[in-house]
């Protein structure tokens, strides 16, 4: 015990003297908050970062850098040579990858390689598609003097937490990329004005990028996706018959709560078919016009209401299939109970998908009528 | 012999060592090794493979009930002479350096890879041998109480991984037994290597304060460990889609990326760093038993001198050579293999050729 | 003549024989020396033996009674002249009845010796001898009346509901403190001395039916095996019979106050009475004892439980605060969530130095403006806090030296510290903290870790006289729990605390009485 109380002091020492090798103090950190990834016309792929600028009097608070760089890594070595501090990964926010990226480079997944190898990036930072060149996103001054990373995260968040939009991080995106019974479906955003959720990106499986739900549609997605938040908001017009005044307005709004979605799958003939059946509790928000709900009145809009739900949510099911796409992952319950059948047409789901049947049924009952009549 | 006696460890303690050796590289690994062979049946492999342990375990007590004044070896010594204890000893020292050399580079390769990555490896590997030599170098009291004490720190583990049930998806674990019961038994064999080190109870069997217990604790710390890796299993596969679970290691740290608490993010570089309260009792342990063993064979009782010569050979080597994923994969392989030979095997061989042996046959009857 | 001869044997037989008891003297006769009767050699004896002991006071007097020739020898100031000058003095001078001679006099304490030895250790410690011509013995009497303080508040440990008295400098005062709390007559004192020179009475108090008696040898043991000049302070004791003075954490326990150390007596652990110090000692302890304050049981349970636990999240914020600030900000910033990470990044743009070197420089501040408030007098010591407090942290952040987060850190983990009851332990944590700061700077969040695990190990080896000191933590004694973490209802504590491995496991069950409300 003693000759090892004797050790202790010099071997503290030798601790001491080698030095902090991982040592990264904050402020000598350069910290990507928002990277991005865009092509240009000639093919050429860029980087772009947005960093945060911790001194004391920069009038700007942060700074966007744009490099030319096929790997990543090798685009964090050339962001280094222009930023005070050691250039890092390490509390990326956003990621975001201009639409002509994901139109031309189909397997632009790979760049994302990166964030997943090395042990520190994080992967929970949030995926976004921008519709436009990113010199304009990165040029963008958001007002309130925020920094671009709280305006993004900002803007995806609130609409999401409506479910007015889809909300995918990396890691999401990876489980759909490489789920052979599911297609991604990314955030789409665009600054028109200010920056704006535009709705949803479709890609294929491979990252090829198919089409765009608006934002009625993404809100349906999630919906089916099981992945809406509490309260979904619709607003349409009733049909004419339940209206005093047919020439009025017949606008409506509900929101619904207690969203149960039951989805049931088989086989009829080599072609899956899918039954889906939802059943919504709706509280009334806004009516434009004058009508008493109560019993008959109440079924018939209810009626109207689940029929309202059912084309719509047909209408986007339709425009799913004709672009073979599956971002509700309906293959997942394909191979959960068809095993054998799915694995057969595994490799070309959204082929099989665009010929499956898909049958809905909505039910809707109105429990509130809001606080006047 | 009186130092059984004032060293001795309690029913929970013993409870502590076993399933914390057992649980701690097991809860990182074991879901990609199970979906790598059996896909999302996995778990099936896991219980049936506890309950061979189990069996292989209540054999190693009912041979140690033969014999209750000390460890295994005093029980060779005693039935086979000295020179048969001794082999054995040998053999247990080779393996248990192995074991407790194997536990250290992978715990010190996960630091490198997720938390410091640029310090060399030889210093990292230094600093966590420094609370081990500590540990390791008291009795067998101070291990327990050790062991005991890392087990509770550790309760928030379950809680934390419930944050990653947002993203869980219950269709993954469908269907069950797609492909049958062969992928589900051929990987049984590969749940071995997770449960070594029960045979740890033969060396605390003779500390055990309560004996009479010992059937009892050795299945508890087994059930504790099996729900253990049920637990992270079935979390990581209903968090990942089957298709991709074949390019993701480390599928525990993976899970825990993706949790955001409102004062932390990135939580598994603060996982990481707590889990290595467990990490350590896989090997603290090991080395106090390989110092054991070496003592023995030289009838020596102080257990600083081996244990240094091994702390200091692990940390010189380290500096020159330390063995990559793909080689410590390997080195896990074979000392499964190695592992059941001695775990498994040795103890039924010992107590059939034992059982023969009218006095140890009474010695039983006696317990 | 033979003085001198006797001297001379006597100083070579003191210095050959070791065995020499547990009073090893310099002086120059034998132990076994006695006096000899003679009033006249035995005085010119003693004044050889006291030279330059100007406050010895030899005061010839005549026996009325019985007319013989003595001498009262006392030491002034160590002495109650009251008790000299009409117990003694006046009895032996006045009185004439006959045949009472010495033992008219009116002391309580009386006794009789012969041995050198014997006789100058009872004058240093405060008695007056009678030196009476032609008798063998000499006679002590009790008068023992050295300065000392009224009984005032503890000032350390104070207590709000508790009493506001705490241990004083005299042995017997304290022993009578305890007494009170305690009047069984199970309560026993195994009295030592220790130290050459000082000579100091060193009490053991326990409870005999209770405590382990193990333990009472190990206490008794260590304690007669100190070889040491002086002991000045408790302090000092608990030091020479730990079990590990090279540990940070104290495994005695100090208190100051009596109702405390009643408390302890109850549990089934000893008490360590030191003559001269306002400290006794604690033990066995364990780690969870210094966290519970006297306070505890007074208030209501369930606040009681809240304070206990926020006592220990206090421990772990002092011990790691300051190192997980450094780690998180200059190794592992990316755990920090975004907005806190851009406030704590506009603050550390303007610091010129780095994190662990902010934090050393506050933190050796802070401790030297702790210490400077303990010494200086309390008018001053007031000024010193509003100057630390305000100015130095304030300007030091205004001039950018120091950012704001740094400040805030240090003053949290110094109210942390604050919290904790015990004096000691708090001294440990303070000292802990540049140890896991270090350890972060170094090596990040697994730095704090190598050196967390490195007190775990530490604590489970480090014993109390036989208690394992990490109890009830490590080992696991779930039982103990209830008055650790959480301070169950009184009613509910019917076993005295394992870790003490009492005799006597069940206390008498304190029945609570319904009231009205329940």
């Amino acid at each position: 015990m003693t000759a090892a109380r004797k050790l202790l002091p010099p071997l503290a020492l030798l601790l001491l003297l080698t030095g902090c090798f991982d040592r990264l103090d904050m402020e000598d950190a350069s910290m990507s908050l928002v990277a991005g990834i865009d092509v240009e016309e000639n093919g050429e792929v860029y980087q772009y970062t947005s960093i945060p600028i911790f001194a004391k009097n920069s009038k700007k608070k942060s700074q966007s850098l744009k490099v030319k760089s096929t790997s990543l890594r090798q685009g964090r070595g050339k962001f280094d040579t222009f930023t005070v501090g050691s250039f890092n990964g390490r509390k990326i926010q956003v990621i975001v990858v201009s639409k002509r990226l994901i139109e031309t480079e189909h397997a632009w997944f790979r760049f994302m390689d990166v964030y997943f190898r090395d042990g520190r990036n994080p992967i929970t930072s949030h995926m976004i598609v921008f519709d436009g060149p990113l010199s304009q996103l990165y040029e963008y001054t958001p007002p309130n003097q925020t920094i671009l990373p709280i305006a993004l995260l900002g803007v995806v968040k609130s609409t999401s937490s409506r479910s007015e939009a889809v909300k995918t991080t990396l890691q999401e995106l990876h489980t759909q990329m490489y789920e052979f019974g599911q297609t991604p479906a990314v955030t789409e955003v665009e600054l028109k004005q200010d920056l704006r959720v535009k709705g949803t990106s479709l890609l294929a499986h491979d990252g090829r990028y198919v089409t765009s739900l608006d934002s009625k549609e993404s809100a349906l997605l999630l919906i089916l996706k099981k992945k809406n938040t509490r309260t979904v908001g619709f607003s349409f017009e009733v049909p004419k018959e339940l209206v005093t005044d047919p020439e009025g307005s017949r606008w409506i709004s509900f929101t619904a709560e207690k969203i149960k979605v039951k989805i049931r799958t088989a086989v009829k003939g080599g072609r899956f078919s899918f039954d889906i059946r939802i059943r919504m509790a709706a509280g009334l928000m806004e009516k434009q016009f004058p009508t008493d709900i109560r019993a008959e009145q109440k079924r018939k809009l209810e009626a109207a209401y689940s029929e309202y739900v059912k084309k719509e949510l047909e209408k986007l099911l339709d425009k799913l299939r004709e672009n073979k796409v599956d971002p509700i992952g309906l293959g997942i319950y394909a191979r959960a109970y068809h095993y054998g059948d799915f694995q057969k047409v595994k490799d070309h789901w959204d082929e099989a998908f665009s010929e499956a049947d898909v049958n809905v049924a909505v039910n809707v009952k109105i429990t509130d009528e809001g606080s006047v009549k | 012999m009186n130092r059984y006696a004032d060293n001795s460890i309690t029913t929970l303690q013993f409870i502590a060592i076993i399933t914390g050796t057992q649980v701690s590289f097991g809860f990182i690994d074991i879901p990609y090794e199970l979906h790598e062979h059996a896909g999302s049946d996995g778990w099936i492999s896991l219980v049936i493979g506890w309950l061979v342990t189990t069996a292989a375990s209540l054999i190693a007590i009912r041979l140690m009930k033969g014999y209750r004044q000390g460890t295994l070896l005093d029980l060779l010594a005693q039935y086979g002479g000295r020179w048969a204890g001794r082999a054995v000893a040998c053999v247990l020292a080779c393996y248990f350096a192995i074991f407790s050399y194997d536990g250290l580079i992978y715990s010190t390769r996960v630091i490198k890879s997720r938390i410091l990555q640029e310090t060399p490896i030889f210093i990292t590997l230094f600093l966590i041998l420094i609370p081990a030599y500590m540990v390791a170098r008291n009795e067998v009291r101070n291990i327990g109480r050790y062991s005991e004490f890392a087990l509770l720190a550790s309760l928030w583990i379950p809680f934390i991984f419930s944050f990653t049930l947002r993203h869980a998806n219950w269709l993954y674990l469908l269907p069950v037994l797609p492909g049958g019961w062969g992928p589900v038994l051929s990987t049984v064999p590969h749940t071995i290597y997770y449960f070594l080190s029960f045979f740890a109870s033969v060396f605390l069997y003779p500390y055990l304060q309560k004996k009479e217990r010992a059937g009892m604790a050795i299945v508890i710390a087994l059930t504790l460990t099996l729900l253990s890796f049920l637990f992270i299993s079935i979390v990581c596969f209903v968090f990942l889609s089957p298709d991709e679970f074949g390019t993701i290691y480390q599928p525990a740290i993976y899970l825990l990326k993706t949790v955001r608490l409102p004062f932390l993010e990135q939580v598994e570089g603060m996982f990481i760093v707590m889990y290595l309260l467990i990490f350590s009792i896989a090997w603290i342990p090991s080395l106090y038993f390989f110092s054991y063993s070496v003592n023995w064979t030289f009838g020596r009782t102080d257990p600083r001198l081996p244990l240094r010569l091994l702390i200091g050979t692990i940390i010189v080597s380290s500096y020159f050579y330390v063995p990559d994923y793909w080689q410590l994969i390997r080195l896990n392989k074979w000392l499964s293999g190695f592992g059941f030979g001695v775990e498994y095997v040795l103890p039924l061989l010992l107590l059939a050729l034992l059982s023969m042996s009218k006095r140890y046959r009474a010695e039983v009857k006696q317990a | 003549m033979d003085l001198l001869r006797l001297l001379g044997i006597g100083r070579r037989i003191a210095n050959t024989a070791s065995g020499f008891g547990k009073r090893k003297s310099g002086y120059g006769y034998g132990s076994s020396d006695c006096i000899s009767g003679n009033l006249d050699n035995d005085l010119k004896l003693l004044l050889a033996l006291f030279t330059d002991t100007p406050d010895l006071n030899v005061r010839p007097l005549t026996i009325r009674a019985t007319g013989r020739r003595a001498a009262l020898v006392y030491l002034e100031g160590l002495t109650d002249k009251n008790s000299i000058n009409n117990n003694i003095l006046k009895p032996l001078l006045q009185n004439e009845e006959d045949g009472c001679g010495t033992t008219s006099v009116t002391v309580g304490r009386l006794n009789r010796m012969r041995r050198w030895i014997d006789i100058q250790s009872a004058v240093l410690q405060g008695s007056s001898i009678l030196f009476v011509d032609g008798a063998a013995d000499a006679q002590v009497h009790g008068t023992e009346g050295w300065p000392q303080r009224a009984i005032e508040d503890p000032q350390v440990e104070t207590s709000l509901k508790g009493a506001h008295q705490g241990f004083v400098e005299t042995l017997d005062q304290n022993i009578a403190l305890i007494r009170r709390y305690l009047p069984h007559r199970n309560l026993k004192i195994k009295e030592q001395r220790v130290g050459r020179r000082s000579d100091t009475r060193v009490c053991t108090v326990y409870l005999d039916d209770v405590a382990n008696m193990d333990t009472l040898a190990q206490i008794e043991g260590r304690i007669g095996k100190i070889d040491i000049d002086v002991i000045i302070n408790s302090g000092e004791l608990s030091e020479l019979i730990e079990d590990d003075p090279y540990s940070p954490f104290p495994q005695i326990l100090l208190t100051e106050r009596p109702d405390t150390a009643a408390s302890q007596i109850i549990q089934g652990r000893f008490v360590i009475v030191v003559d001269r110090s306002p400290s006794v000692l604690v033990a066995p302890v364990s780690f969870a004892s210094f966290f519970q304050s006297v306070d505890d049981y007074s208030t209501r349970w369930s606040i009681a439980t809240f304070i206990r636990f926020l006592r220990f999240f206090a421990l772990l914020v002092a011990i790691f605060l300051p190192a997980f600030y450094i780690a998180v900000i200059s190794f592992n910033f990316e755990l920090i969530p975004l907005r806190l990470l851009l406030t704590i990044g506009e603050y550390r743009g303007i610091v010129p130095i780095s994190p662990f070197l902010e934090a050393i420089f506050m933190e050796l501040t802070l401790e030297m403006m702790r210490e400077a408030g303990v010494r200086l007098p309390a008018p001053v010591g007031q000024t010193v806090g509003i100057v630390g407090g305000i100015v130095i942290g304030q300007a030091v952040v205004q001039a950018g030296l120091i950012s704001n987060i740094m400040v805030i850190v240090v003053a949290f983990t110094a109210i942390a510290s604050f919290i904790l009851p015990n004096f000691d332990m708090v001294a440990a944590v303070r000292l802990l903290r540049f140890f896991m700061m270090i350890g972060a700077a170094l090596f990040g969040i697994f730095g704090i870790m190598i050196g967390f695990m490195i007190l775990i190990a530490h604590l489970i080896s480090l014993e109390s006289f036989g208690t394992p000191f990490g109890s009830p933590f490590a080992p696991v004694r779930f039982a103990d729990w209830k008055d650790t973490m959480v301070r169950i209802p009184l009613w509910r504590m019917r076993k005295r605390p394992v870790s003490t491995k009492p005799a006597e496991l069940n206390r008498q069950v304190a029945h609570r009485t319904e009231g009205e409300g329940k």
